[in-house]
């Protein structure tokens, strides 16, 4: 045969066959389904959570389910970067903070408004939960899974061995942190004023003199010239030049704060529910009495306060999960029946987001239960509405806030500079 | 047919010089176009493509990756002359730069010159002294975090001392926060500074050295009055490389500090970072990238100029 035609014919056949692989139709075999999240084993959500993906894939053996965890920081980023790239996974744990409010304009998640409907979920999520997850056009964002309690831990054993109960007011809080002091221990109150965390009392002291309405108007929309908002950060300047906080509170880390309180040194700390089941409290937990941070006199609030919200946690539908959506609402009505999240309940002191979750009271948490009956007002976090660009020179502001010597006028000139500088 | 009558002639070209010198050249233009080809395409797809597109980001208001860009033009770079952090971060990369060079030049080039006369041990030194270059910077971080902790080895050591009184939250208090960062830097930066030194001075003919032991000079007359003289460029490309790894460098702030407290750790660098990752200001990052990359081009013309200057005398 002539090599000319030989080479030709062997070239159409080589064409002819990749034609007709690529009008073969669908590859068969399962749907991938990838979940980012930050459950993994260091999480105390991640038993039960993995019991969940086990049975979720038992049940469908026609959907790949793959999780991968990430850090819980780094997730939001990964996910935008790879929506660009559309590599991002089909869903998303993250919180309902900052930039994640923007995912739907930006087409990094879609909106599941229509699902909730769709697929029979409306009724069975908390009005609460729904919307710390909308935008002020009611578009839903993500479905809410995770809520805290993020409530004050006090050690009773520590304020007893100065003949003192828990205080309810900042006066009493600072002759506590005397009593403490006079008898050689550390100031009462440890917290983590070197990162984020630090900022959370920071703020929480500074909601102790404000009514929700003026904690928006401030942490949300950057006035500072509210008296209720100065009072706030004076009562948290003068709960600092008091000795309230530990000795050199401005350097301490998440990690060094649980350690100093989890070995009893200290008498408060201010941690969520999700150390409710770390290793370095259980030393202290039978002594821990559950509470809100004492309030100063003439606040509108008439308890402690603490937080409690839904913005831990939200599964976020992305593009690539909408293309692939009959898999995803299989797993999103899988995961939200009660009993699922249920075992997240009972394993992690989570709470939850849907109604009437069948919960065994034996198998809680002992802290975990106490935020269920203790006497404490809820103030509104401000995940939700402090805007995504200000936070990380809130956290800056905060950090020098911890710092002796930081005068409540050079806060305040700062927060409202921080403010300003977004507008 | 004969077998002579089959072959063909073969007719022999010949070229005038003028047409060989051509085609010669012709031909090297050709290959040297080849050769550098790949490294023209690296340089346009990776280097000067991104670097533009820097320039044409500087020029969008840009809230996130998957937002869209508005054309702002000079904007951003207007916003300079209102944004206070400017001021604070020009500041700070001024102190580091200053305290970070100072620091680490003179210290690595007589550390570079101990090593160059190979004494007992310099092998090992050396390998200690290049330590840190190997240590990534995570790794780094960790170690100094450990050290600068409240109750970490710093304070420790203090407290052994009998100075407990100097015990200081290094980190988190405003006036040692960055200083206590650009110690790592110039920790690192003299050990790494030194070795590159020795090279250079290895280089340098011994004979150099002997002649003016015979006339009576010391070490240190020849390391400031020889050796000295003689590597005054290859400091300049040193001071250029220290120069520019602080400028842009911001990783200590991302893991030790987040740029505070309050500002005190805020560099341009980490401005830079902070626009870009945590308050998605994309446009504005970019617009600072420029200005970063104006800073380092004046400044590093300056450290030219001066060395090959000095280097006349």
């Amino acid at each position: 045969m002539n090599k000319k035609i030989f080479s030709i014919t062997i070239a159409m056949l080589m064409i002819a066959s990749l034609l007709l692989t690529a009008c073969g139709g669908k590859p068969s075999g399962p749907v991938t389904v990838t979940i980012w999240h930050n459950w993994g084993p260091d999480d105390a959500k991640y038993t039960a959570f993995k019991s969940i993906l086990d049975d979720f894939r038992a049940a469908n053996p026609d959907i790949n389910l793959v999780d991968e965890v990430y850090v819980d920081s780094d997730i939001p980023l990964k996910v935008e970067t790879a929506v660009t790239a559309n590599q991002e996974p089909e869903l998303v744990f993250t919180g309902g903070i900052g930039n994640a409010f923007t995912w739907v304009d930006s087409g990094v998640a879609v909106a599941v408004n229509d699902y909730l409907t769709e697929w029979g979920l409306a009724d069975k999520f908390l009005d609460s939960a729904i919307s710390q997850y909308s935008t002020a056009d009611g578009t839903i964002i993500a479905f809410p899974i995770e809520g805290f309690s993020w409530p004050i831990w006090y050690n009773t054993k520590v304020l007893e061995s100065v003949g003192l109960g828990i205080p309810k007011t900042t006066d009493e809080l600072i002759a506590a942190a005397q009593a403490l002091r006079a008898a050689g221990k550390d100031g009462p109150v440890v917290a983590s004023g070197a990162d984020g965390m630090g900022g959370k009392l920071f703020e929480l002291i500074l909601q102790s003199a404000m009514t929700d309405a003026e904690a928006k108007a401030s942490l949300g929309g950057g006035d500072w010239t509210i008296p209720n908002a100065i009072k706030g950060v004076e009562t948290f300047v003068a709960l600092r030049d008091a000795g309230v906080f530990v000795d050199g509170v401005e350097g301490i880390d998440y990690g060094g704060a649980e350690a100093r309180f989890g070995t009893g040194e200290v008498a408060m700390c201010h941690y969520g529910a999700w150390a409710f089941a770390d290793d370095a409290m259980k030393p202290v937990a039978a002594d821990v009495q559950l509470g809100g941070f004492p309030i100063p006199a003439g606040s509108p609030h008439q308890l402690p306060v603490y937080f409690k919200a839904f913005s831990a946690k939200g599964i976020f539908i992305t593009p690539n999960g909408q293309a692939k959506i009959d898999a995803v609402e299989k797993f999103i009505k899988f995961i939200f029946q009660p009993e699922m999240i249920a075992r997240l309940v009972e394993s992690a002191g989570m709470n939850p987001s849907i109604k009437d979750v069948p919960v065994d009271e034996s198998k809680l948490n002992p802290l975990f239960a106490q935020t269920l009956t203790m006497e404490a007002e809820v103030v509104f976090i401000s995940d939700t509405y402090m805007p995504g660009a200000v936070t990380t020179d809130f956290g800056r502001i905060t950090q020098e806030a911890f710092a002796p010597g930081t005068t409540a006028e050079k806060i305040l000139a700062d927060l409202a500079a921080a403010y300003a500088a977004i507008k | 047919m004969t077998t002579s009558e089959k072959l063909i002639p073969l007719k022999e070209k010949t070229f005038s010089n003028e047409e060989y010198g051509r085609r010669n050249a012709r031909r090297r233009r050709v290959s040297f176009f080849f050769l550098v080809a790949p490294a023209l395409v690296w340089f346009l797809a990776f280097m000067l493509w991104p670097l533009l597109n820097m320039f044409y980001i500087s020029t969008m208001r840009w809230d996130g990756l998957n937002l869209p860009k508005k054309f702002i033009f000079l904007d951003n770079f207007i916003k300079f002359f209102h944004d206070p952090k400017i001021a604070i971060a020009l500041h700070n990369t001024g102190t580091y730069l200053l305290v970070g060079i100072i620091g680490v030049i003179p210290l690595a080039f007589m550390l570079g010159f101990f090593l160059s006369l190979r004494k007992p041990g310099y092998r090992v030194l050396r390998t200690i002294f290049f330590t840190p270059a190997m240590l990534s910077v995570a790794a780094l971080a960790m170690i100094f975090l450990g050290l600068y902790r409240p109750d970490g080895m710093l304070n420790s050591f203090l407290n052994v001392l009998g100075l407990s009184s100097l015990n200081q939250v290094w980190l988190m208090n405003k006036s040692t926060a960055l200083f206590s960062l650009i110690a790592i830097d110039i920790w690192g930066g003299i050990g790494f500074n030194s070795v590159l030194f020795f090279a250079a001075l290895a280089s340098l003919p011994e004979e150099l050295y002997e002649a003016a032991m015979l006339d009576g000079a010391g070490y240190w007359t020849i390391m400031w009055k020889i050796a000295f003289p003689l590597m005054i460029d290859f400091i300049g490309v040193v001071t250029i490389l220290q120069f520019l790894s602080i400028l842009s460098g911001a990783a200590y702030m991302i893991l030790l500090t987040g740029g505070g407290p309050g500002t005190a750790t805020f560099t341009l660098g980490y401005y830079l970072y902070d626009q870009a990752f945590l308050s998605h200001r994309l446009g504005y990052s970019q617009a600072m990238g420029v200005l970063i990359f104006f800073i380092g081009i004046v400044v590093i013309v300056l450290i030219r100029r001066i060395t090959s200057r000095l280097s006349r005398y």
